[in-house]
């Protein structure tokens, strides 16, 4: 009984970690209209950064994590003038042409990841990382607790700043009336600008997490895209607390899956609900 | 205060405006009549920079705003409350109004124009907290020009705010205009279908017909004008 409550923890502490791996990709897709599958390949190499800096140099991932989201906004902003904005000018279905645009940019980083260090799988390891913590009696593993709290504090950071700051509110109005935005005197590519550098700023907060709670490779991203993906689906993009609701599902599923049945129908089921909720309510589930 | 020179604005392939010119003295309600279709939409975009005209010249206080965009214009004072209002339907009616207040200029006098937008429309205020749009049409369309007001601007331009009104209420809304233009001396530019009680309040009108402004003239002219009474009235 004890291990299905110790799973339960260590799922709801996952389901955390993904929400904030997630959330950006979230705030992109619904705010700015852009389908940024390179989400989790940026996080990814912001993991491998961590890796190195921790093997190199001995800093703490959490210190490169707080270090790398300032630079990746930079990255976005960088980004959205010269990829961005020629993919979406003018195209018809702006979700599709940026598909394709940051799928060739997470299987160049794919490549130059494995170039750098080789295919094989790292894991960073700190101190804290296998310390057993106990949670309300229960144990939890370090660096799962260490994560979770990384995404829960992203998330909650971006609610608050969407909710009660006038840049944050500007940015729903651009999603939910770009016309009606411009009257009252909002930039409104700007503001998609904006949403974009914030998305792929938090990608790498995302990206360490995930990297601080798994092994990975460079061809981990791919898992990482797939589950952050069902989770923006069923949460609904841009909405910011069903992508909490919607990760913490995914990740009881994954943790009581992970103890009671083999890991091979982790996915099945995973992938099964989504199917049903995309037939059943394809704007999301808490939209 | 607002001079439109020979504007020709471009709907798609067709002209929807044709070298229209109109303009609009400070302190003035100004309405702006015609049928559906006659471009009168079009030509208020082409102003508050929503589209951007062929050929023409948009002038406010001697500002050159031609094919300025919205954001640009609505700084300089010129706010379009456009039809179909194009609230923030999932924010609040609060945050609407704060919204409308986004420009440095509005914002440092948030509080103050906010008090004065409830006391306009107490309904708002009752409403504060629920989303725009889960608002009735009347309600919306005060939430619009509440909006509008919140900007501080020196031209308010409303583009229908009585359509989908019962009788009743667009009756009430015109002569809350009316209000803002004698009581809080605002310069306004107005469409609207209640072609004769527009008429009555305005101090100036445009007709406008296929793209063109035909007549302009006092209001009190227009009123009385049996051709207009024919085609807008039915008398």
């Amino acid at each position: 009984m004890s291990m299905v409550w110790t799973s339960l923890v260590s799922g709801l502490l996952l389901g955390c970690a993904y929400a904030g791996a997630a959330v950006g990709l979230s705030l992109a897709m619904g705010m700015a209209r852009v389908f940024n599958l390179a989400h989790t390949a940026l996080g990814l190499t912001c993991g491998y950064l961590a890796y190195f800096l921790l093997t190199a140099v001995g800093i703490d991932p959490l210190v490169t994590a707080g270090l790398l989201a300032p630079l990746m906004f930079l990255a976005g902003l960088a980004l959205w003038p010269t990829l961005f904005r020629p993919t979406v000018r003018g195209v018809a279905d702006p979700a599709l042409s940026t598909s394709i645009l940051t799928l060739g940019l997470a299987i160049a980083l794919e490549n130059l990841l494995s170039k750098i260090w080789t295919p094989n799988p790292r894991i960073i390891t700190t101190p804290y990382s296998n310390q057993a913590l106990n949670l309300l009696g229960l144990t939890a593993q370090g660096s799962l607790v260490v994560a979770a709290a990384l995404g829960l504090t992203l998330l909650l950071a971006l609610y608050w700043f969407l909710n009660k700051t006038f840049l944050g509110l500007a940015i729903q109005a651009v999603a939910q009336e770009p016309d009606g935005a411009r009257l009252v005197g909002i930039r409104a590519e700007l503001v998609s600008m904006l949403v974009f550098a914030l998305s792929v700023g938090t990608a790498a907060i995302g990206g360490v997490s995930l990297a601080m709670i798994y092994s990975f490779g460079p061809a981990s991203y791919f898992d990482w895209l797939l589950t952050v993906l069902l989770i923006v689906v069923v949460g609904g993009a841009g909405a910011i607390l069903g992508t909490l609701a919607s990760a913490l599902a995914v990740g009881l599923v994954l943790g009581l899956g992970g103890a009671l049945l083999p890991q091979a129908w982790n996915s099945l089921i995973l992938f099964g609900l989504l199917l049903v909720i995309l037939l059943l309510r394809p704007y999301g589930l808490f939209k | 205060m607002l001079e439109v020179n020979g504007l020709t604005v471009y709907y798609g392939p067709l002209p929807a405006v044709r070298e229209a010119s109109l303009k609009v003295e400070a302190g003035q309600l100004v309405g702006l009549i015609g049928p559906n279709g006659a471009g009168k939409t079009t030509l208020l975009k082409a102003v508050s920079g929503l589209l951007k005209p062929a050929a023409g010249r948009v002038r406010f206080d001697g500002t050159d705003i031609t094919g300025w965009p919205a954001e640009r214009v609505c700084e300089l004072g010129v706010v379009h409350v456009p039809e179909g209002r194009k609230l923030f339907p999932r924010l609040t009616v609060l945050d609407n109004l704060r919204l409308g207040a986004y420009l440095p200029r509005a914002r440092a006098e948030l509080g103050r124009t906010l008090q004065e937008v409830f006391e306009l429309f107490p309904r708002l205020y009752e409403r504060r907290g629920q989303l725009a749009g889960t608002l009735s049409g009347g309600e919306q369309q005060m939430l619009a020009i509440g909006r509008g007001l919140m900007a501080r601007p020196k031209l308010l331009i409303l583009d229908e705010p009585t359509l989908g009104l019962s009788p009743r209420l667009a009756y009430e809304l015109l002569e809350l205009v009316k209000r803002l233009n004698t009581e809080r001396r605002l310069t306004l530019l107005v469409v609207s279908q209640e072609v004769m009680h527009l008429l009555r309040l305005a101090d100036f009108a445009f007709i406008m017909e296929t793209g063109r402004i035909t007549a302009g003239a006092p209001a009190a002219k227009l009123v009385s004008d049996p051709k207009v009474r024919q085609v807008y009235v039915g008398l």
